[in-house]
C-alpha cells in the first residue's frame, strides 16, 4: 500500500510553530514517507525525490507559521512537495533519462505474481512521459481534481484531462504489449510477452 | 457515438457524462470491461508499494540555518520586503497626481507596482495569433478524443509513430507548462505551440487511419 497523508496531532504543529525541534523531527518522521514515495513515483529518480524531500521540509519549518489549518497538516504538507517535484521536473526536462531503481520499496510483497505486477506497472509509470506520469498519479492516487492539476501546471481542467487519457491509453500498451497485426511484423517492446 | 477513454474515465470515476455514451457502454460489455480495467489500473497504482526515505536526511535539514529556531534570517529579508514596499509606494504616490490622459500609453500597465509579474509575462505571451493556436490545439484534442479508445491490437509502426508523436508532444507540453517561470519570449511561445498543433494533426492522423483500419 502507497504512503498515505498522515494525521498529525494539532499539539505537535503548534510546538513546531515555537521553534520546537522535536516536534520538527516528529513532523519529518510523520510526513517523510509520503513525501519521499510522492517524490519517487512523479520523478522516478531517487536523487531528485532526495532533493525534494530536503527542500519540502526546509519551506514546511520556515513556514509552519503561515499554516491556517484549514486543511489536514499532512495535505499541506503535501501540496508543498507537489510543487517542488512540478519544479523539479521543469528543471529538468531537458535532462532525459533516468535511472530506474525500482527496488527499494518497503510494502512486503506477498507473493511472486502480485511482486512481478507490481515492478511492471512500476516500470510502465517511469516509462510515461513525465508530465503525463505526474497528471496520472496526482489525479489516480493522490486524488488531485483536474482543475487543480491545471492549476498547479498552470494549464487548463482539459489539459489534465487529456494528459491522463493519454497515459492510461499508454500505460495499458505497455502493459499488455503491443502485439502485430499480422505476423511479419515484430512485437513492440513490451513488460510482457506477446 | 463511441467512447473515447476520456469518455471510459469519466464513468470510471463516476463523473457527468454525455448520456448517449452512457447508453453506448450500458449496452456493450467490451467497454465495461474496459471501464472496469481502468479502476483496476487506478487500484494498482494505489496499491504501489511506499518508499523508505533515505537516512541521514533529516540530519541534513536540521543543520540548515533557515531550520534552526531563533534563526534571524528572517528578519533582515523582511527588512528588505518592507523597504521594497515602501519605495513601490514612494514611487506610485508620486505618480497619483497625473491624469489619466498625461500617461503615456506604455506607462499603463506595466508600471502598477502591485501587478504580479508573471501575470504580466503570460498576458505578454498571449498574442491574438497565440490565442488561435491554443484554441486550434484544444480542437485537435477534442476530436483527438473523439476516436474511440485504443484497441489493443496495433502494429509496431503505428506504436513507434503514435509513441513518438506523444512524446514530441509531451516535451513541448513540458516547455509551454514552465513557459511563464522560463522567461519565453511570445514568438518561442507561439513557435512551440504552431509545432505541438502540427504534431497534432500528425497524430490525429495515424490514430484516424489506424481506428478506420481497426473497424472502429
Amino acid at each position: 500500500m502507497g504512503a498515505q497523508v498522515p494525521q498529525v496531532d494539532t499539539a505537535v504543529v503548534a510546538a513546531a510553530r515555537r521553534g520546537d525541534r522535536v516536534a520538527h523531527a516528529r513532523l519529518y518522521q510523520l510526513c517523510s514517507p509520503m513525501v519521499y514515495t510522492l517524490a519517487r513515483r512523479m520523478l522516478v529518480s531517487p536523487a531528485m525525490a532526495e532533493d525534494v524531500l530536503q527542500e519540502t521540509f526546509v519551506e514546511v519549518i520556515r513556514k509552519v507559521d503561515t499554516y491556517r489549518g484549514d486543511a489536514g497538516f499532512g495535505f499541506w504538507v503535501r501540496r508543498i512537495a507537489v510543487n517542488k517535484c512540478l519544479m523539479q521536473l521543469r528543471s529538468s526536462w531537458s535532462s532525459r533519462r533516468v535511472d530506474m531503481e525500482l527496488t527499494d520499496a518497503v510494502c512486503p510483497r506477498t507473493d511472486a505474481a502480485q511482486a512481478e505486477r507490481q515492478i511492471a506497472l512500476e516500470r510502465a509509470l517511469a516509462e510515461l512521459p513525465e508530465t503525463s506520469r505526474a497528471v496520472v498519479w496526482l489525479h489516480d492516487v493522490e486524488g488531485y481534481t483536474h482543475k487543480e492539476i491545471g492549476q498547479m501546471m498552470g494549464r487548463t481542467t482539459s489539459f489534465s484531462k487529456s494528459q491522463l487519457a493519454r497515459a492510461h491509453e499508454r500505460l495499458r500498451g505497455l502493459l499488455s504489449g503491443e502485439c502485430p497485426e499480422d505476423e511479419n511484423q515484430v512485437c513492440t517492446p513490451a513488460l510482457t510477452t506477446c | 457515438m463511441y467512447p473515447s477513454t476520456d469518455d471510459l474515465l469519466r464513468i470510471r470515476d463516476h463523473e457527468p457524462v454525455d448520456a448517449k455514451v452512457r447508453a453506448v457502454v450500458d449496452a456493450e460489455p467490451s467497454l465495461q470491461a474496459e471501464v472496469e480495467r481502468l479502476r483496476a489500473m487506478r487500484n494498482a497504482l494505489r496499491a504501489l508499494p511506499a518508499f523508505e526515505p533515505p537516512p541521514g536526511v533529516w540530519d541534513r535539514i536540521a543543520e540548515i540555518p533557515e531550520t534552526r529556531p531563533g534563526s534571524s534570517w528572517r528578519r533582515p529579508l523582511r527588512g528588505a520586503i518592507a523597504a521594497t514596499v515602501a519605495a513601490l509606494a514612494i514611487l506610485f504616490l508620486m505618480r497619483a497626481p497625473q491624469s489619466p490622459d498625461t500617461l503615456l500609453p506604455s506607462t499603463t500597465v506595466a508600471e502598477v507596482p502591485t501587478q504580479d509579474a508573471s501575470n504580466r509575462l503570460t498576458r505578454r505571451l498571449v498574442t491574438p495569433t497565440y490565442a488561435s493556436l491554443v484554441a486550434e490545439s484544444a480542437r485537435l484534442e477534442r476530436q483527438l478524443s473523439q476516436i474511440g479508445y485504443r484497441p489493443r491490437l496495433i502494429n509496431a509502426g503505428t506504436a513507434t509513430t503514435v509513441t513518438g508523436l506523444e512524446d514530441q508532444i509531451a516535451l513541448i507540453d513540458a516547455q509551454l507548462m514552465y513557459s511563464r517561470v522560463d522567461g519565453l519570449q511570445p514568438n518561442q511561445a507561439e513557435a512551440l505551440l504552431r509545432t505541438r498543433v502540427d504534431l497534432m494533426n500528425a497524430l490525429l492522423k495515424v490514430r484516424y487511419a489506424h481506428a478506420q483500419r481497426s473497424g472502429f
